[in-house]
């Protein structure tokens, strides 16, 4: 039952979109039909499949390293107070930053292979990361921080044994974000230039009149994108078996 | 908040913001930082008076898309949470659909909407509206759902219609949960404008920025950045401002 309704939306959106093309309520040139689109994940495999690769691989590459570099300097900012308070402001100030928009000074400065793409995500990833790490390593428990300083604890053991594990609610929701944003900054950087890549085959078949071939692009890239979420979740589930799994209010 | 207070919730960002602009200064004059990819700070102040006046018109395009979109997405996704929130049936067969497209580059779609649409002001109002939508009908679908069953019995027993459940126990137990979703899409709500810009429009600072960066005007293009980051501070900041009155007995989100 619970997966029976959805479907059944699903269904009915896809036969609504297949009866007012078949009917020839939309021109073809504005909507394609479900079965053109169809057609073209067929046909287009190698192509659809190569560009995937690059996006996935510039977009997942992102996401390491962005989430990398962030966390660690979590754990660093996080044991000075001072440092916390003047960079927590601020890295919460700079969410608000449109970093997506400096893809084209970056594009001139990088050339347009992969870099420019990684760099975007790297940014776009970093900066909830940050704020979430910080938030999550100061929300441990304080008993037991006197606890482990009453067995004369090093700071790592402190930090390995009571602080990540606190925050790992809190790294994971900064994950979450980040595994579809990544694939929004790759797609998006692609747009200005490139010359492969999901984003890139999006712009080229739209100058060409080619709908049903930016259909199926858009359609691999939300599909590869939603399946990074679903392996975070999975990776999510696995270390943290205590959490709670559902957030849906039945 | 008292003096000493806003002293030390305000002073340490601001000496590091002095600390970076002035490294960034730096290393822009020692050639550290190439002038082709970020402009010193006084150049970049130079093309913020310089370029005001195509600033201030392409900004105003895009302020009506992200501005406008905001404003009807979130409208939206508070009815259909309303909707959602009331039938049981209604929220089995569409609330997994919401939560999975959470994990939708949305901004990604802006090309199919393009095609749909066309270019211009509508595809990229539609664009918005569609990424503030989904925050709101989620967050409202659960906050209209925390009302405390008590106060249900007592409007009940007081035979309250469901309007006034609605008006009275159900909308104020979800405003945290509605300003959640804002904040989310405020500050998303520019960005996305100006990302669609760059495939669906003719005007706008997203377009600003793509000319810009076309014909090597790194300084224009970093000044449209500028204005960007700007507004979606303004939104943001008007959205917590609207937070705080609506909710003075809310906790104030601490950072140190």
């Amino acid at each position: 039952m619970k997966v029976l309704g959805p479907i059944a939306v699903f269904a009915v959106v896809l036969a609504l979109w297949w009866a007012v093309t078949a009917l020839g309520w939309i021109d073809p040139l504005v909507l394609p039909s479900p079965i053109a689109v169809a057609g073209v994940f067929w046909n287009d495999a190698g192509t659809l499949a190569y560009n995937a690769g690059v996006t996935a691989t510039e977009a997942i590459t992102g996401l390491v390293i962005g989430n990398a570099i962030g966390l660690a300097l979590a754990i660093i900012f996080v044991g000075s107070p001072t440092s916390r308070r003047s960079v927590l402001p601020l890295a919460m100030a700079a969410q608000s930053i449109p970093i997506v928009a400096v893809t084209p000074a970056l594009i001139i400065g990088f050339g347009n292979g992969m870099e420019p793409k990684i760099l975007v995500a790297i940014f776009l990833v970093f900066f909830p990361m940050l704020v979430n790490g910080m938030r999550g390593l100061r929300s441990a428990d304080a008993e037991v921080g006197e606890l482990l300083h009453s067995l004369s604890a090093s700071g790592f053991q402190r930090l390995w044994m009571v602080r990540l594990p606190a925050a790992l609610p809190f790294i994971f929701t900064a994950l979450k974000f980040s595994a579809c944003s990544c694939f929004v900054a790759a797609i998006v950087a692609e747009w200005v230039a490139a010359d492969r890549g999901l984003g890139y085959l999006i712009v080229f078949e739209s100058s060409q009149y080619r709908n049903a071939e930016v259909w199926a692009a858009v359609i691999i890239g939300t599909l590869s994108s939603m399946a990074l979420v679903g392996i975070v979740v999975l990776i999510e589930r696995w270390a943290m078996p205590w959490a709670r799994h559902s957030g849906r209010p039945a | 908040m008292t003096r000493q207070n806003a002293v030390s919730v305000l002073l340490p960002p601001g000496v590091l913001v002095v600390v970076i602009v002035g490294v960034w200064a730096w290393m822009s004059a020692h050639g550290i930082i190439p002038n082709y990819l970020l402009p010193p700070p006084l150049v970049l102040l130079k093309a913020l008076v310089a370029n005001a006046s195509e600033l201030l018109r392409h900004g105003t395009a895009t302020t009506m898309e992200a501005v406008g979109g905001f404003a009807i997405g979130s409208l939206l996704g508070v009815g259909a949470a309303i909707l959602l929130a009331s039938s049981r049936w209604l929220r089995q067969c569409f609330f997994p659909l919401a939560l999975a497209s959470q994990a939708v580059p949305l901004a990604a779609i802006t090309p199919l909407i393009v095609l749909l649409i066309g270019r211009g002001l509508p595809s990229i109002l539609t664009v918005v509206s569609i990424a503030a939508f989904f925050p709101m009908l989620i967050n409202m679908t659960r906050g209209l759902r925390e009302a405390d069953i008590g106060y249900h019995e007592l409007l009940h027993s007081l035979s309250a219609t469901s309007a006034q459940r609605l008006r009275m126990i159900e909308l104020p137990a979800a405003l945290p949960y509605m300003f959640a979703a804002l904040k989310v899409s405020a500050s998303a709500a520019f960005i996305t404008a100006i990302v669609g810009e760059w495939i669906g429009s003719n005007v706008g600072l997203g377009y600003l920025i793509v000319i810009s960066g076309q014909y090597f005007k790194i300084p224009a293009l970093w000044a449209a950045v500028v204005v960007t980051a700007v507004l979606t501070l303004l939104l943001v900041g008007l959205v917590t401002l609207a937070e705080r009155w609506a909710m003075p007995w809310a906790p104030r989100e601490s950072t140190s």
